[in-house]
C-alpha cells in the first residue's frame, strides 16, 4: 500500500540537489579564490549550506534513503490537502505583500522579511495540518531522527540570527531587516517542535484508549 | 461510521492497529481512522486487509441494514 515517488520525481530531485551542491562548490572554491560575485555571497552561500545542511539530514532521518519517502494512501490525500491550503495562502500573502508595495504603504519591516514570514506561514499551515493528520512523516523516516535533525537547525538558526542581531542589529534605516531571518527560522522550528510534541501527547491517549 | 467489524476481527486474531499496519504497509492512524470511520479506504487497502484477517470484504466492510455497525 506503500506510494513511492515516481522515477520522474527522482530524477527532478537528484538534479536539484546536483546543481545546489555544484553551485555550493563554484562559490566556495570563487570565494576561496577572492572573487565576490556581489555583496550578497554570504547570504546565497548560506541558502546553498541549508540546502546541504537539510539534504543530509533528510539522508539520516530516511537511514540512507534521500528521495525515498513512502506514503500511505491516506497519508497522501492529506498531504495534497495540506499542500492546497498552503498554497492559496501563499498566494493571499504574495497578493497583500505585492499591495503594501504597490500602494507604498510604510510598514516598518522590509519586504525581504515580509516575504521570509510568508513562507513560514505558510510552511506552518501545511507542516500543522500534515502533523495532526499524521502524514507528516513517511512511513520509512525516523521520527527520533527527524527530532535530533531539527534541534540541530533550530539551534543553528537561533545561534546565527542572535549573532547577526548583536553584531548588525535588528534594524535598518528604521525598519526590521533580513538579519532577523534566522531567528524566525529558529522560533518556527521550535513552533513545530511544540506542535510535534501535543501530538505525542493526543496518539499516546489514543493507543492507550485502544488498550484498554 | 465505526467500523466495529474490522475492529473485532483484528481483536479476533489478537493483532494490534500497530501490527495490522505494518502488515499492510499503512501507518496505525490509517488503521486507525479506517476503525473510527474517519477515512474510507481504497478497494486496494480493503482487499489487503481483508487477506491479512483472512475475511472477506463483505465481512469487514460491507455496510447493510443498521445491524453492521
Amino acid at each position: 500500500m506503500k506510494q513511492n515517488k515516481s522515477d520522474r520525481q527522482k530524477k527532478i530531485y537528484v538534479l536539484i540537489f546536483a546543481i545546489a551542491i555544484i553551485a555550493f562548490l563554484i562559490m566556495l572554491a570563487a570565494y576561496a579564490l577572492g572573487y565576490e560575485f556581489s555583496h550578497n555571497f554570504p547570504i546565497v552561500l548560506g541558502i546553498l549550506l541549508g540546502i546541504l545542511i537539510s539534504s543530509g539530514l533528510i539522508l539520516y532521518a530516511r537511514k540512507g534513503n534521500l528521495f525515498e519517502a513512502e506514503y500511505d494512501e491516506r497519508q497522501l490525500a492529506e498531504n495534497a490537502r495540506a499542500d492546497k491550503l498552503a498554497f492559496r495562502c501563499a498566494i493571499i500573502e504574495m497578493f497583500v505583500i505585492a499591495s503594501i508595495d504597490v500602494a507604498r504603504i510604510n510598514v516598518p519591516v522590509e519586504n525581504s522579511v515580509l516575504l521570509i514570514l510568508a513562507i513560514i506561514i505558510s510552511a506552518g499551515i501545511e507542516v500543522t495540518i500534515r502533523i495532526m493528520n499524521d502524514s507528516y512523516f513517511a512511513l520509512n523516516e525516523s521520527k527520533k531522527r527527524y527530532g535530533i535533525g531539527f534541534a540541530l537547525v533550530g539551534v543553528l538558526n537561533v545561534y546565527f540570527g542572535i549573532s547577526a542581531l548583536i553584531r548588525k542589529g535588528a534594524f535598518k534605516n528604521g525598519k526590521i531587516s533580513f538579519e532577523v531571518s534566522n531567528l524566525l527560522c529558529g522560533v518556527f522550528i521550535l513552533y513545530i517542535g511544540i506542535i510535534l510534541f501535543v501530538k505525542y501527547l493526543i496518539d499516546r491517549k489514543e493507543e492507550a484508549d485502544e488498550e484498554s | 461510521m465505526k467500523n466495529l467489524k474490522l475492529k473485532s476481527a483484528r481483536a479476533g486474531k489478537d493483532m494490534s492497529q500497530d501490527d495490522l499496519a505494518k502488515c499492510v504497509g499503512v501507518s496505525r492512524q490509517t488503521i486507525n481512522a479506517i476503525e473510527k470511520g474517519d477515512y474510507n479506504p481504497t478497494i486496494n487497502l480493503c482487499i489487503s486487509i481483508c487477506k491479512t484477517l483472512g475475511k472477506t470484504l463483505d465481512e469487514l466492510f460491507w455496510i447493510g441494514d443498521g445491524n453492521d455497525d
